[in-house]
């Protein structure tokens, strides 16, 4: 920026607080909050009313086409990639959105990219092949794809400062409370780092890590099983682990990826959470995440890109009628709102399982899992003094949401005044039904004044800085992984007609990248098996 | 009577560790060394609560008028001692620690003062063992609800200086309340509440005019005349001069002084220009002020100059303004210049063109933006830039008080691929500086400097490459954008540097 040189050239201490002084010693006023505006959106619910209602016209026309994607989420993405490489093109990915990507789509405005979903990749451990394969396709990997810590692209290695908390009035680095708090939470926490860490390295019978990612890859030792039977939350208070600091701690990271905390969330799955990663990179330290402005939406635009002659958003399938050598799919077309017949030889159902019955009257009975509601925001906030957002990933201790990302964080750009932050939440506190309607039901301005003040004690002034909040609701964000829903998975995986076959992370009851990207090139696997 | 004295006791308790926690702060904040300021300040502090009692005792008759002046002069003394404090520090620097130490005392002993007198004042009603059980419990349990709201509430939201006007309010309520109480005892009592609003008066000015006041204490802390002083979106741009120095300070911090810049300049440009003799096409990043530029100009042979700083009002400033485009000889005007204003990383990422020359004068890495542009992805992105014959040189802060960080930046830039030569130079406003030469093939120093310069010449050239024992480092690291490792390093070595 400047000119000259150094900011620190000759200087004395005197010097170097002239610039900063204002804040800290005048301190802050407070004032009246004025509301900023902005969109409130969703997943189209239009067709999903449609869909849950079975209003949709007779088809018109009919076309033949060998293979069908239905869903271009990660799952449904990852099936056409992996059948591209094998030299399939002859396939279609239909959409119901106007846009590609699921639980991962992303966004843009003036200021930003950010993301609406998903917004971070863990660096792959050596099971998660097909991601690794993925990402050195895409160029975000270089060099042997089996290295135990491969080089990954620093564009995409989440930058430093990556994450921070704030307690006590004031933010620590890290996500673990360490600062201010009393003697035995901090040996409560080092115990469970420590037993998380063995869990992290135990193997079942057949020599397999019992935690692992995709889940799939893990142990299938049924020893296991019976930490699928209680919740997380008994199974810690059988280790003697009690310390609210810890169980907040725990609370807040089952509820990122799961939507909720480990009272309802099965110990298997929060066991799974804690101790299924083994990433490493070259040039990055282990617990290091791959993320971009969009989230994990730099993914998706490019799978998009590469599939760009099979992809067709704005088309929702509909109907299925499966028969012994073919498979019959009605395809509503949001542009013309017309409905075609495409029939095909192997379907892939790549959404998520509880619309299957709706648009599959004839399918086997299986147990859809729960679904927790989310609500993603994205503030765009201005006059941003460099000192005051450092971090990636901001979570304030004891907050109502689960903290917010800085969607600008990962660019180049040296001067920064204007941000977005990208602000996750998930109705946790109700079940899950009440909670999708109070997500529904709540105006923009409800949710605008619960989000200020959840985020004021870090930030006061947030409100006068922010000049635009758009909202998400995600009604059915993520399976919920309760207790049982091990077995319930057996009903899931099973092949439900040798035609038609099922990707998407409902499979592993798990909301992940990683899970996602498994099924969708297992069923491209299948496919090109017959 | 007695319930209001010992509501006055734990508003005046609150009062005096108010003052004590926000000088100790104070200091802390400004000299740095928490330790030491805190234990110095409590120290004084109670040791002249001490005197205070002491000296109470030579208080005999009208106590509650003298209880009255006291609690006006705390208040007034304590309300206004951050904001003093600040001024000094501002205006004066070292007599600073002297003042500090003097209000100190002077709050301690007033408040040392007020205890016993109202403790007299109260004689006449309580048991003695009453009376100094409940005094006391009240002055700590005053002294517990400020201990737990001043860093929690007070210093985050109203500052230092607010809040110790705020409690010196407090310190005049109780007085008036005291004037209220004793009307019928104090003679000219209407005098008193007069003086007492007065005070409250000005404390409440202080209170609404805080910002007002700070902002003069800043310009005043750069100490000469302030000749130019503009706030962009980017940066706060001020001139000073004093006789024939001038000082740029962009937010604060020194960029250079009119008489010593050039040292500084040439070190920057010619080690590397000298043995570009073909050189056609430069790069500068950052350097707004021109100054590169100027020395840039020196080499005929060089057709094209493009410089890229983030402030198109800083690059203006240093092109038209008379005073200003004389001290960088009229350089952003020549046509060989263009001038981009652009955010230097971004910009570079975005285009193709590649230079003989590539001169990198960003400030020091003091925040994790600055980091990025020491990082290896930065390095990389300069090598697409740099022509295979080509060298690029960046100034890379202080290799005598910021080993490490500069030995950093060297692995960094290795990392990158580069080749690199180090060199320093001495730049007396500065310090002992460092630079950093970048290129493909290895580096040959000159044998002449073949344009005129005041600093440099082929003699002392060598000297600049050796570096003495107690400008190396055997540092390992590298500044990636994921750790941000120079940031952390440079700001413990210049913390270290600048106590
Ligand atoms: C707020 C939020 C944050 C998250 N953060 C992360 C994260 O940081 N990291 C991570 O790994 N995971 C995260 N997740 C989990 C995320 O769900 C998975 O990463 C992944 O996107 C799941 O992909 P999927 O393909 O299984 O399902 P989905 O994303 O559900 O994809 C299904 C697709 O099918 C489409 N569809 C539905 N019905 C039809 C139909 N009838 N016809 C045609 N198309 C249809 C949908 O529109 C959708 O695009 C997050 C999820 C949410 C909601």
């Amino acid at each position: 920026m400047g000119s000259g040189a150094a900011v620190i050239k000759g200087i004395t201490r005197r010097d170097f607080l002239i610039g900063s002084s204002g804040a800290l010693l005048l301190g802050c006023s407070e004032q009246a909050p004025r509301l900023p505006s902005g969109l409130l959106l969703g997943p189209d619910h239009s067709i999903g009313h449609k869909l849950r209602d079975g209003q949709f016209p007779v088809a018109t026309r009919e076309i033949h086409t060998p293979i069908l994607i239905a869903g271009a989420g990660i799952a449904g993405l990852n099936c056409g990639w992996w059948l591209q490489r094998n030299g399939i093109t002859d396939f279609q990915l239909l959409e119901l959105e106007l846009v590609a990507g699921g639980n991962t789509r992303s966004g843009q405005n003036a200021v930003s990219a950010f993301p609406w979903g998903a917004h971070y990749l863990p660096l792959p451990g050596t099971d998660a092949h097909y991601v690794r394969m993925l990402l050195a396709d895409l160029g975000a990997l270089q060099g042997d794809i089996n290295a135990l810590a491969p080089t990954y692209d620093e564009r995409l290695l989440v930058q430093a400062p990556d994450e921070r908390l704030f307690i006590n009035g004031a933010w620590q680095e890290g996500l673990i409370p360490r600062v201010g708090i009393g003697a035995s939470a901090k040996r409560e926490i080092q115990q469970f780092e420590a037993l998380m860490n063995e869990w992290g390295e135990r193997k079942g019978a057949d020599g397999r890590y019992v935690f692992t990612i995709p889940s799939a890859m893990g142990s299938a030792d049924p020893a296991f099983l019976v930490l699928d039977k209680i919740t997380f939350k008994d199974w810690l208070q059988q280790q003697n682990l009690r310390s609210d600091v810890l169980h907040w701690y725990v609370s807040y990271s089952l509820r990122d990826d799961f939507g909720a905390g480990q009272d309802r969330v099965s110990a298997w799955a929060g066991l799974h959470y804690f101790c299924c990663r083994r990433g490493q990179a070259a040039n990055a330290e282990s617990n290091s995440v791959l993320t971009s402005p969009q989230g994990n939406g730099w993914i998706v635009e490019r799978l998009s890109k590469i599939l760009q002659p099979q992809l067709k958003t704005g088309h929702t399938l509909v109907r299925i009628d499966a028969q012994f050598n073919s498979v019959s799919a009605d395809v509503y077309d949001s542009a013309t709102q017309e409905v075609i017949r495409i029939i095909c030889e192997q379907l892939v159902w790549a959404a998520p399982l509880f619309v299957l019955p709706r648009v599959w009257p004839a399918m086997p009975h299986i147990i859809p899992p729960d679904y927790a509601p989310w609500l993603v925001a994205n503030l765009t906030v201005n006059n941003i003094e460099e000192h005051e957002f450092t971090a990636w990933d901001s979570v304030i201790y004891q907050g109502q949401g689960l903290g917010y990302v800085d969607s600008t964080h990962q660019t180049l750009q040296f001067h920064r005044p204007q941000r977005v932050l990208t602000y996750y939440h998930t109705l946790s506190n109700l079940a899950p039904r009440e909670a999708r309607q109070q997500l529904l039901a709540s105006s923009h301005e409800t949710w605008t004044t619960q989000i200020f003040a959840d985020l004021r004690k870090a930030h006061p002034h947030l409100e006068k800085q922010c000049s635009a909040i758009d909202l998400w609701r995600w009604p059915h964000a993520m399976a919920i992984p309760v207790p049982g829903f091990r077995s319930s998975l057996l009903s899931r995986q099973q092949t439900l007609h040798p035609r038609i076959q099922v990707a998407h992370s409902d499979l592993s009851g798990v909301s992940l990248f990683e899970e996602a990207q498994y099924w969708g090139v297992k069923a491209a696997q299948k496919i090109i098996a017959t | 009577m007695q319930f209001a004295l010992l509501v006055s006791v734990f508003v005046i308790a609150s009062c005096g560790l108010i003052y004590e926690l926000v000088a100790g702060a104070l200091s802390s904040y400004l000299l740095g060394d928490s330790i030491t300021q805190f234990s110095t300040v409590i120290g004084t502090y109670l040791f002249a609560m001490g005197v205070g009692s002491w000296l109470s005792r030579h208080i005999h008759v009208r106590i509650a008028e003298r209880f009255i002046i006291i609690e006006i002069m705390v208040g007034l003394l304590g309300g206004f001692s951050a904001a003093i404090l600040f001024l000094c520090f501002a205006f004066a620097g070292e007599p600073f620690r002297i003042i500090l130490y003097f209000l100190v005392s002077l709050i301690g002993i007033l408040v040392g003062i007020e205890i016993p007198l109202v403790m007299r004042l109260l004689e006449k009603d309580l048991k003695l063992s009453e009376l100094v059980s409940s005094v006391l419990s009240v002055d700590y349990l005053g002294a517990l609800l400020v201990s737990v709201l001043f860093p929690l509430l007070l210093a985050p939201h109203l500052g230092f200086v607010r809040t110790s006007l705020l409690f010196g309010i407090f310190n005049i309520a109780v007085a008036l309340w005291a004037v209220h109480l004793f009307k019928k005892t104090i003679v000219h009592h209407g005098r008193y509440r007069a003086l007492g609003f007065f005070a409250l008066l000005l404390l409440l000015a202080g209170f609404i005019g805080a910002e007002k006041l700070m902002r003069f204490s800043e310009l005043k802390m750069y100490g000469d005349d302030i000749v130019y002083t503009q706030s962009t979106p980017y940066q706060r741009i001020v001139l000073t001069r004093w006789r024939d120095d001038f000082r740029l300070y962009l937010n604060g911090n020194l960029q250079f002084s009119s008489r010593d810049e050039y040292r500084y300049h040439e070190s920057l440009v010619h080690p590397a220009l000298a043995t570009l003799p073909h050189a056609r096409d430069v790069l500068v990043l950052g350097g707004g002020d021109g100054m590169a530029v100027r020395e840039l100009l020196k080499y005929s042979h060089i057709e094209r100059i493009t410089l890229v700083d983030l402030d198109p009002q800083m690059t203006e400033m240093f092109k038209s303004d008379s005073v200003l485009s004389k001290l960088n000889n009229l350089s952003l005007q020549s046509p060989k210049v263009t001038v981009v204003n652009a955010d230097a990383l971004k910009w570079m990422e975005a285009q193709a063109q590649s230079y003989d020359a590539i001169v990198v004068d960003f400030p020091d890495p003091t925040n994790y933006a600055l980091g990025k542009l020491y990082s290896v992805t930065f390095y990389q992105i300069l090598r697409r830039h740099l022509r295979p014959q080509g060298l690029a040189v960046v100034q890379t802060t202080s290799p005598l008080y910021a080993p490490k960080s500069y030995w950093m930046v060297n692995n960094t830039a290795r990392a990158a691929g580069f080749n690199t030569t180090g060199y320093h130079a001495l730049v007396p406003t500065f310090g002992e500086w460092g630079f950093m030469l970048l290129s493909e093939k290895a580096y040959q120093q000159p044998t002449q400097i073949p344009v005129p310069t005041r600093f440099l010449n082929a003699a002392i050239l060598p000297t600049l490459f050796v570096f003495p024992q107690d400008m190396q480092s055997d540092i390992q690291e590298i500044n990636r954008l994921d750790n941000q490792a120079l940031v952390r390093v440079f700001e413990q070595e210049w913390g270290a540097a600048l106590r």
